[in-house]
This record gives structure tokens, sequence and C-alpha cells, in this order.
């Protein structure tokens, strides 16, 4: 006799204090994407903490026990003393670095893996193509540049991804995608839902498909052997609040870069980062109390709850169901945007 | 396998991370950059070896650490204990060197003198 669908756990694994920590370095960028969350300029805002502030809080981070460290901006390459604190950094956390890779030079990605000792460069490329890229970046090259920056990092022996985030301007595009990232022999892909966030929530309307023509692009594609795609769609329903914590560029810690419009825990200039851990919001995003979860997406990542971010901004509450889920969606159109206070 | 003259000891370079609320260890290695998740036996292991134990000294420092009736270990501590071993060796977060061959290196250097 079948036992039934899996039922999801109704709370998620606590944690007492965080393993993993998103750093927002920067909300500086030398690109102007349409679609940039951190809503970049092209110079750091004068309150960005300085680099002696960020190497001060990763002796923090290590002391109450944070093993990886997720650095991503704006684009942390940008910032000239980026590379102080990610030494200071080095051989003491597991690193992850999101770039757009237009600055991964041969000698750049030389130190990333010998001084800095990243174990994982994630790159995004927008399309299939310089045109699409280009149109999405506003800057004509970068293309050309963030693709050589993949062949110097895989050269230089770094682990490399790449990343998209799927919207109108890029679905079409995205088998081209797959096998563009093939021919660079890149092994690992991920393609991310959209957020509505920064400059895409005030492009929403143009960019953002249906969740029928999300799945539809995701099924269509045909990755070659061996290689791994990564999605935050049913199965794989980003249910990764339970142990997530994070911190931009000015030093406020908002639990997931993907909450970064919505939650402030307190700036890390005045409290302690385990305090805004144990922030009652920050305890709540992570608990999976939620009133509607997908069962099959808890099963498969031992975590429930669905995505708090987009959760909110299409419910404007934080235990509503994340309406990227086909199971948790009910009828809620993604492409028009609701007004909700935030 | 467990010859007094093997030394098992952590391989350099490990930070570990308890993770007691879950009955894991995470352990960043960080001449590879990477992170693995150790179930309770492997990390008892790896924490026994800290200072480096011989393999008769480890199976004692294993059985006094682990109840006979310890369910986890499903009445088969000999072989959980050799499994855990294994599979911190395979993930090169241990280290085994020949006791013998690492006191003829030490005489060695001491007639450099
Ligand atoms: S590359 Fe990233 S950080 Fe730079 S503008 Fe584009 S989205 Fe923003
Ligand atoms: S808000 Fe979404 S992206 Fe952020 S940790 Fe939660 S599930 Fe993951």
């Amino acid at each position: 006799m079948s036992a039934g669908p899996p039922k999801p756990p109704h709370r998620n694994p606590v944690l007492e204090r965080p393993l993993k920590v998103t750093l927002s370095f920067t909300d500086s960028c030398n690109l102007n994407c349409r679609h940039c969350y951190a809503d970049c300029s092209a110079t750091p805002k004068p309150d960005e903490l300085s680099a002696a502030e960020w190497c001060g809080i990763l002796d923090r981070l290590e002391a109450d026990g944070v093993i990886g460290l997720y650095i991503e901006g704006g684009e942390p390459l940008h910032r000239p003393d980026f590379l102080d604190v990610l030494r200071h950094a080095a051989g003491r956390f597991h690193i992850q670095l999101r770039t757009h890779g237009t600055l991964v030079t041969p000698e750049m990605a030389a130190v990333l893996r010998q001084e800095c000792r990243i174990a994982t460069l994630l790159v995004d490329i927008m399309g299939p193509d310089a045109a699409t890229h280009d149109a999405t970046t506003g800057v004509p090259g970068s293309f050309e540049r963030a693709t050589a920056g993949i062949t110097a990092a895989l050269a230089a022996g770094i682990d490399t991804q790449m990343l998209t985030i799927m919207t109108r301007w890029n679905v079409a595009g995205l088998q081209g995608w797959v096998d563009l990232a093939a021919r660079l022999g890149v092994a690992t892909v991920g393609i991310l839902r959209p957020y509505p966030l920064g400059r895409l929530k005030r492009r929403w309307a143009e960019a953002s498909l249906s969740l029928d023509e999300m799945h539809a692009a995701l099924e269509a594609l045909r990755l070659p052997p061996g290689m791994r795609l990564m999605q935050s769609w049913h199965p794989n329903n980003g249910n990764c609040c339970w142990q997530t914590a994070a911190i931009d560029a000015r030093g406020n810690s908002i639990g997931c870069a993907y909450l970064r419009e919505y939650v402030h825990l307190g700036n890390l200039r005045e409290v302690a980062f385990l305090d805004t851990w144990n922030h009652p919001l920050h305890r709540e995003l992570r608990s999976g109390a939620v009133t509607e979860a997908c069962g099959d997406c808890a099963s498969s990542q031992g975590s429930h709850g669905g995505c708090r971010s987009t959760a909110f901004a299409f419910h404007g509450r934080w235990d509503a169901p994340d309406p990227f889920d086909r199971a948790t969606n009910n009828g809620v159109d993604l492409r028009v945007l609701p007004k909700h206070p935030v | 396998m467990f010859s007094p003259s093997i030394r098992y000891s952590q391989a350099p370079g490990l930070r570990l991370r308890p993770v007691r609320e879950l009955g894991v260890c995470v352990v960043f290695a960080a001449e590879e950059a990477r992170l693995y998740r150790l179930n309770a036996q492997a990390w008892l292991v790896l924490a026994l070896c800290r200072e480096g134990l011989s393999g008769p000294a480890l199976q004692a420092a294993w059985r006094e650490a682990v109840a006979p009736e310890d369910a986890a270990l499903e009445g088969r501590p000999a072989e959980c204990l050799q499994q855990a071993v294994e599979l911190l060796l395979a993930r090169r977060l241990l280290r085994q060197d020949g006791v013998a061959s690492q006191e003829a290196l030490a005489e060695a250097g001491g007639g450099d003198g």
C-alpha cells in the first residue's frame, strides 16, 4: 500500500548560529543592467562599509561559526579594495564569488585562485550572444569580456559556473545560452527566477513571464551530457530560508540578499551580528511557518516554505505561499506585480 | 586495518564547525577549498584524531566514546568505525602515516646537527 505523497515538515531545521552568510559587498558596478536588483551606480556610495570594517565583520563571523561566504554585489571586483577583504577571508571560509566576469582577466583569475583561494566563481551571462547580453547590461563589449573572464577562470583551475536570470528578454535564447556554456567548458549552470527588486521591479510588466512560460522554457531545454542545471522552480523551490543570512554594503543585516528591500534586522556598526540572527523576524523567516508549502519540494530539500522574498512580493505577508511554485501558485499571474506597502 | 604501526591524524588546514542541533559537523578543507558534511560517526573519528592516534588507540578511544547500544551504529560499532575511517581517508580529511617511517625520518633528521 502506498504511503501517499510525503508530507512537508511542519517546521524547518533550526540552526542556533548561521553556517553561511551572503555579503553584498558593494552597490557599485561598471555595468548598468536594466534588471539590476541592487540599482547599482558607477561609484560606491559613501556610506558603504570600508575594507577595514568588512575585515572586522569577517573576524566576527568566523568567531560566530560561519564557515561559508557567498559574496556578490553589485560587482565586488569593481571596488578597488575588494581583494584586501577577500585575502582576509582566504583559507578561513569556503568562498563563492558572484561576478559579471568582465574584470576577470587571466591575472585576476590567478589571484582569485592562488591568493584568495575561492571555491567557486559564478558568472552572470544574460543571454546566448553579445546582442542579448549587451542589451541587458547596457555596455557594448561586456559579453566578450565576460566570456573571456569565464575562459580565464577555467584556465586558472577555478570551479566556474554560469548563471542567468530568466526574463522575457532572454527566454528565447536559453537553449543557445546552455550551448554557449558547453562551448566554454562550463559544467554547471544555474537559471534563476526573477525577483521584483531594484530596476527589475520598475520594469516587471515588460520582463516577467507567466509561471507556465517559465516551466515551458525549462522543460524545453536539452542539456549536453555531463552538464548540471541548477534551477529554483518546482521541485527545487528555493527553500533555503532556514539557513540564510545576509549583510548589505552598508552593514545592514537583511536576512537574504533577495529580502534587501523588505528586511532590516539591524546595522552591524551598531549591533552584533548574532543579535540580528536572533531577531524575531529573522527567526520567523527561517522557521518555515507558512500557510501552504509544496510537499514535493520539501521532500527534495529537507526544508519547506518556498521563497519568502517572492511570497512577500506577491502577497505582502511573511507566511504567504510562494507563487513561483506550481503547488502553491493559486492562480497568481506572475506578470502582474501587486502593490504592497513595505 | 588499525595496526599499531599506522598513525591517524587530521589533515592540515581543516576547520571543523559542529552543528550539534542537526547532529552533523561541517568541515572546511582549506587546501581544496571544499566543504564536507560529516555524520556523527565520521565527526567523532575526526575529533578523536585531532592530535593523532595509532590504530589501536583509535579503536580504544572509539569504544570508550560510543555506547555499545548506540542505535545509530545498528549494533556494529567496529564496522562503523572502519566505515567512518574509510570515508575520511577517501575525502582526504584524515591522514594515515606509518609510525615506523616517521621514527626513521625523525632519526634521520636528528643526525643533521
Ligand atoms: S552586473 Fe550585476 S551588479 Fe552590475 S549592474 Fe548588472 S546586475 Fe547590477
Ligand atoms: S528569501 Fe528566497 S532566496 Fe532568500 S533565503 Fe529565502 S528562499 Fe532563499
